[in-house]
């Protein structure tokens, strides 16, 4: 069925088309709540969390827009609320140390082509920007949203999707560059090295 | 050591980079959320996406048909409009907004009292925001009604916190057990007031912004009250296990949220 037509079902009542909605959207949401939570089960309960509250907000949901990227704000507000009112938490991070490839496709020829150090180094970057700047990279890149839909993913005018972005790039290279000055790091003797 | 070939790169060929590493799996596996999500909101049954579609208007004229026609001489159909916002010991009614009152001294609380004190002698838990840029409150107040005892935060202007607009005060946020004594507790909406529905704790909750409004609230023995010494800001009203909390302030909504969810 149709975003659209689940999305309007959705909005009159239907919990069974929004359901359908959730599995759709679960692991993007899930993931962009990673994103902001670096904690994989803080990222559950605020994805839960921000599905919920969407299925109550879908009222204020413009038809037509991109359900994805008007989700993801929630997501995202949702998970920086925990942010903030959890210091603690043990950094997952995005150490590709113990991450598993896809196992539902071959690793893309670029993948292949990237070598070990390189993921390292990039995701090390991505791990070390300030949380805004990593979403808008994700968003970009990671879910390669346009930039009409990273606009209502971040509640901004479609004119500054593209100077956010840029500085966050910025931000990017000068952790890049930073880390051009530190030891390579040990290998993570954990089995697993993340949670979840 | 780092590659230095990426430090040179240009935006794009950071980008194609990045987007290939973004294809490979290095997330946590994806929880199925579905299950819980749905199962929440079928929990919800008192407060559907259905109802919550009525125009503003509509809730509005159904509540005060409800209150108008039973309200005072039927406790039992105000009962059934809290059960119905799930939300216990409030409803609304629309009325006329008259003078504004007079500000400041006069917000009628109770008896000052100090944090420690409070939690003593009201029958519940007593819930405090446990925010560091709010931090404590400056001042406390209990007062006997509803049964269990109500209590008021007050949070003085400053910082984060800017002043409310007719209080003069910071922040007002007060307690009480709505579930076992559901005194009734009102909030008019004129024009210019617009009620948004939330959701915290797992619970409906609404948040009243715009033009300040007067309230009231029944009694036990189902007299209504309506308080005339203060008028309201932003609003927002929730629950939390037995309780309906609501706080006043010249905060946003998410500001007011952010407490809300801050409760412990």
């Amino acid at each position: 069925m149709e975003e659209r037509d689940l999305v309007e079902q959705a909005r009159s009542g239907d919990a069974g088309a929004y359901e359908e909605l959730v599995r759709r959207y679960q692991e993007v949401a899930f993931r962009a709540a990673c994103l902001v939570t670096r904690d994989a089960h803080e990222a559950e309960e605020a994805a839960q969390d921000a599905f919920v509250k969407a299925f109550y907000a879908l009222d204020r949901f413009r038809p037509g827009a991109p359900f994805r990227s008007w989700l993801l704000r929630i997501v995202t507000n949702e998970a920086r609320n925990r942010n903030r009112s959890a210091r603690r938490r043990a950094r997952l991070g995005f150490r590709l140390a113990g991450a598993r490839p896809s196992g539902d496709a071959a690793p893309s020829p670029e993948v292949t082509a990237l070598g070990h150090e390189t993921q390292r180094e990039l995701m090390d970057a991505m791990t070390a920007l300030d949380e805004r700047d990593r979403v808008i990279i994700a968003y970009r890149y990671f879910f390669e949203m346009s930039e009409a839909e990273m606009a209502v993913a971040l509640d901004c005018p479609p004119g500054t999707v593209k100077s956010r972005l840029s500085r966050a790039m910025r931000h990017l290279r000068t952790h890049l560059v930073a880390g051009l000055a530190r030891p390579e790091p040990a290998p993570d003797p954990r089995p697993g090295a993340q949670r979840g | 050591m780092a590659d230095r070939e990426l430090v040179n790169m240009d935006d794009a060929e950071l980008g194609e980079l990045l987007r290939a590493l973004g294809r490979q799996r290095s997330y946590p596996p994806t929880p199925d959320l579905a299950p819980a999500v749905h199962a929440r909101i079928r929990a919800r049954s008192g407060a559907t996406r259905r109802q919550r579609a009525w125009p503003l208007a509509m809730v509005a004229a159904a509540l005060v048909a409800l209150l108008c026609v039973g309200a005072l001489a039927f406790p039992g159909a105000r009962s059934t409009v809290a059960g119905w916002l799930n939300l216990p010991g409030v409803t609304f009614f629309a009325e006329t907004v008259g003078d504004r009152p007079v500000l400041g001294g006069a917000l009628r609380l109770g008896e000052p009292v100090t944090l420690a004190e409070a939690r003593e002698r009201v029958l519940y838990p007593l819930l405090v925001p446990d925010l560091p840029w709010l931090g404590d409150p400056d001042e406390v107040y209990l007062d006997a009604e509803p049964a269990g005892g109500t209590v008021s935060f007050i949070y003085h202007a400053g910082g984060e916190i800017p002043p409310a607009e007719t209080t003069g005060v910071g922040l007002l946020l007060s307690q009480f057990q709505g579930q076992v004594n559901p005194g009734m507790y009102g909030k008019g909406l004129p024009d210019g007031v617009e009620l948004e529905y939330l959701e915290i704790n797992g619970h409906v909750a609404f948040w009243i912004s715009g033009e300040p409004h007067t309230f009231s609230y029944f009694r036990p023995d189902g007299q209504p009250v309506q308080e005339t010494s203060r008028l309201a800001g932003n609003t927002l009203l929730w629950q939390h296990g037995g309780l309906t909390l609501r706080l006043e302030s010249g905060l946003d909504r998410d500001q007011a949220v952010e407490i809300a969810e801050s409760m412990r």
